[in-house]
């Protein structure tokens, strides 16, 4: 179970060093820039006014998306356990793929940089930073879950 | 605990520790100190320094745009496409203009709403560069933080709609925009696009982020605001003060009602920079009888056109209806 919070943890820190030193979106931005214009004004603004404003809003993205990446590592972390030989193909095709479909979905999102890189060298950017995180996931978990 | 959790655990304290002191770095360069900070009450000013501007932002961390790295990219149905660095864009002849920002999410008597004397080039200068194709007739306008917005090539075209880059003679502040953004006069802060870097013209009617949730910005309504006296304070008979803006109309006249709208009496403007700004104005007010009374405002805007009195909220389209103020005057 440790081995997976280890790994969404070193996800989490690869991702805060990534938007601090190059600009590189958190996951919540990427997430949110993709989905949040679609939804409707009319569901958006009492959206806002249910959880106490748009400020109070921005602080639950903010403060949850630094436990989300640990709670889904936590998930895998079991997932990974239940497998009865823990074989590497597994975790690597898992994140290769988790990895491919978030560029599939995010695509649109992922040209914007807040150093304010091009949209062209942004999406690069973007989209191999998701692999870093991706791959920083799976090494530590195969890592840390390897019998001793 | 054998050596192998010995060894995952420290690393999760390490890693606690350091993603904590990262997050505490972006939480301190976060939006959640400055955003939605509203311009109200008897310290409003002509112009309202660059600290205390309203800001509303789709982020949670604005952008900090390297100006070395930064270009404007100009394309789409153009003969010309372009490509601009800072120095660039910064050795084209420039003008000063004084407008005036609202957001769209501006309540009736509420502060979102600022005045600044900006720097920059007006944008068709740069379009007419670029050589629009015939069939342009929008203009879609990225942002480095991925958010878009679409306005009309003619309002586009308009010698007041600017590319900024100097806010009250400083640069742009990071919030802001820095190093260029839009300003749209006329049309609600929205279209105003911060940290700009791609402007593209188009036959279509895409939708920016915003847009694409419903709301419509293109106009902005005329608006009036009392900042003195507070709602539910207790005078003896004082100045009644406040804003009124309507985009790029100007402000005609101001009316101010000591009874809940029965009968209006003429304000002073004694503020109003041009028609891309907002009017500040006052009325002595000399109460006859003490009690409560409501005091009620209105604005003309410079064609002619009376404030709707249609109460509305903001949605989709930006508030309307009057703004009353209950006070009790005291012997």
């Amino acid at each position: 179970m440790i081995a997976g919070v280890v790994a969404g943890l070193a996800a989490l820190f690869l991702s805060l060093v990534l938007r601090l030193a190059l600009g590189v979106p958190l996951p919540v931005d990427f997430v949110s820039d993709r989905f949040l214009p679609f939804v409707p004004v009319g569901i958006f603004v009492p959206s806002l006014g249910v959880v106490g404003g748009p400020i109070l809003a921005k602080m639950l993205a903010f403060y949850s998306s630094l436990l989300a990446l640990p709670a889904i590592g936590l998930a895998a972390g079991r997932a990974y356990a239940r497998l009865s030989r823990r074989r590497l193909a597994v975790p690597l095709v898992a994140g290769l793929l988790a990895w491919l479909a978030a560029v599939a979905v995010l695509w649109p999102a992922l040209a914007s940089n807040y150093h304010g890189l091009p949209p062209g060298d942004a999406r690069l950017l973007s989209a191999a930073s998701l692999l870093a995180l991706v791959g920083i996931f799976v090494g530590v978990l195969v890592t840390a879950r390897r019998d001793t | 605990m054998n050596r192998r959790d010995l060894v995952l655990r420290a690393a999760a304290g390490a890693l606690v520790l350091g993603s904590g002191g990262l997050a505490e770095v972006l939480r301190r360069q976060s939006v959640f100190g400055y955003e939605g900070i509203e311009v109200l009450g008897p310290q409003v000013a002509p112009i309202t320094p660059n600290k205390s501007f309203y800001v509303v932002t789709k982020n949670l961390i604005d952008p900090r745009v390297d100006r070395d790295r930064w270009r404007l990219r100009l394309g789409g149905l153009v003969d010309n496409p372009m490509t601009l660095d800072f120095g660039e864009v910064g050795s084209l002849p420039t003008i000063e203009q004084e407008t005036t920002l609202e957001c769209i999410s501006n309540g009736v008597g509420a502060g979102l709403m600022s005045n600044a004397v900006w720097r920059g080039i007006p944008l068709r200068e740069l379009i007419g560069e670029a050589r629009p194709n015939a069939g342009a007739r929008r203009v879609f306008l990225h942002a480095a933080d991925g958010y878009t917005h679409s306005t009309t090539l003619e309002k586009a075209l308009e010698p007041t709609t600017l590319l900024a880059f100097e806010m009250n003679g400083e640069p742009l502040p990071d919030r802001h925009g820095y190093p260029a953004r839009l300003i749209v006069p006329g049309t609600y802060g929205e279209v105003s696009v911060k940290w700009i870097d791609r402007i593209e013209l188009v036959d279509d009617d895409r939708e920016g982020y915003y847009e694409k949730q419903g709301w419509q910005a293109q106009r902005v309504h005329t608006m009036s605001r009392i900042d003195v006296p507070k709602e539910g304070s207790r005078v003896t008979g004082a100045e009644v003060r406040g804003a009124a803006f309507a985009g790029d109309r100007g402000i005609s006249r101001v009316e101010v009602s000591t009874n809940g709208g029965g009968r209006w009496s003429e304000a002073k403007i004694d503020y109003h920079a041009s028609d891309l700004t907002w009017a500040l104005w006052s009325f002595p007010w000399s109460p006859s009888r003490s009690g409560d009374h409501q005091l009620v405002v209105r604005a003309t805007d410079g064609t002619g056109e009376l404030q709707s009195t249609v109460e509305d909220d903001s949605v989709p389209d930006g508030a309307s209806g009057l703004h009353r103020v209950r006070v009790r005057v005291e012997a």
